[in-house]
């Protein structure tokens, strides 16, 4: 309760820790919203993307979504029960998972929801121009099974660690050891055929 | 592809910076909380009021029975100006003090005063 008189949010936002934000929130601070958002906004749109195949509209609208339940439960957030951001990797992947399945059953009976699938994915230009990295790495990311790529996104990107993974995910800490290692096995093999175009021909990835 | 090559590729995404999000994006999100925003709640405190006739007839049981009060009222008024030969009787028997025997209960107070002293 102190906090919400000794913390003015404008100021030492670095100090504030997100829990302490959403508390201050919850207490009808204004500044707070802002705070927060601009801290976990970008790193799980960032997340989202990736989750969806790179349709950032749709990442924008989960991101949202998020966001708005998390203002809902601002005034019945636990202290101590988990962290926010773990929390809301945890909503977003659930949203992403909704989303991802509600895409395949619209897509399944008629061909024609197939573009609007392949919106996200660069068109064919680009995607020959952007024979990249990041792009061919996206693009075996969305190969994945969900549950391999969430937890291989979450380990090799977002850097969380194994037991915040096994909370956002709902599994144990061995599950998602697991999921991740068969996880980077597969993608191994989808890029298996690209390693010459993205440059891992001979010495393989140096630091350059 | 080898697990160097893979992680060389995490770093890269890892390095990437996030997406920004759109000033659209946060502006709806900034609304969503805003509208979502717990109010800060005003107890009301009871206005020191008055006296009130509204209240003091809410304590002694609504109009209805203030009915009952007001015709009681006036029956005892109707009484005490103009009271009929029955209660005139019956107030004169009341008011009446007889003669009442008096008993001693307590023996003479004096005497044993005097027998303390003496």
């Amino acid at each position: 309760m102190t906090m919400a008189r000794t913390a003015p949010a404008a100021t030492r936002d670095a100090d504030v820790p997100d829990e302490a934000l959403l508390v201050l929130y919850a207490n009808g601070d204004r500044g707070a919203a802002r705070l927060l958002s601009q801290r976990l906004v970008p790193r799980t749109l960032g997340y989202a993307a990736r989750l969806l195949g790179g349709d950032r509209a749709e990442a924008e609208d989960v991101v949202q979504e998020a966001m708005l339940r998390l203002w809902r439960v601002a005034p019945d957030w636990r202290s101590g029960e988990a962290k926010v951001s773990t929390w809301l990797y945890r909503v977003v992947t659930n949203l992403c998972t909704d989303r991802r399945r509600a895409r395949v059953r619209r897509a399944d009976p008629a061909g024609d929801e197939m573009p609007d699938v392949a919106d996200g994915a660069p068109g064919a230009e680009a995607r020959l121009i952007a024979a990249d990295r990041a792009m061919a790495l996206a693009a075996a990311l969305a190969q994945l099974p969900d549950r391999q790529r969430q937890a291989v996104v979450l380990r090799h990107i977002e850097g969380l660690s194994n037991p915040e993974i096994a909370a956002v995910l709902d599994l144990g800490v061995e599950a998602v050891e697991s999921l991740t290692a068969r996880g980077k096995r597969s993608l191994a093999a989808i890029l298996s055929g690209q390693r010459d175009a993205l440059g891992y021909s001979d010495g393989g990835g140096d630091d350059g | 592809m080898t697990d160097d090559d893979l992680d060389d590729l995490f770093a890269t995404a890892r390095s990437a910076a996030p997406p920004q999000p759109s000033s659209a994006l946060m502006a709806r999100i900034l609304a969503d909380a805003a509208s979502e925003q717990p109010r800060p709640r005003l107890v009301a405190r009871p206005a020191p009021s008055g006296f009130s006739f509204r209240a003091l007839i809410a304590a002694l049981g609504g109009m209805g029975a203030m009915a009952g009060l007001a015709t009681a009222t006036m029956a005892g008024v109707w009484i005490g100006l103009a009271p009929p030969t029955a209660v005139d009787d019956l107030a004169a028997a009341l008011w009446t003090v007889k003669e009442a025997e008096q008993v001693e209960l307590f023996p003479d107070l004096e005497g044993m005063i005097d027998d303390a002293e003496g």
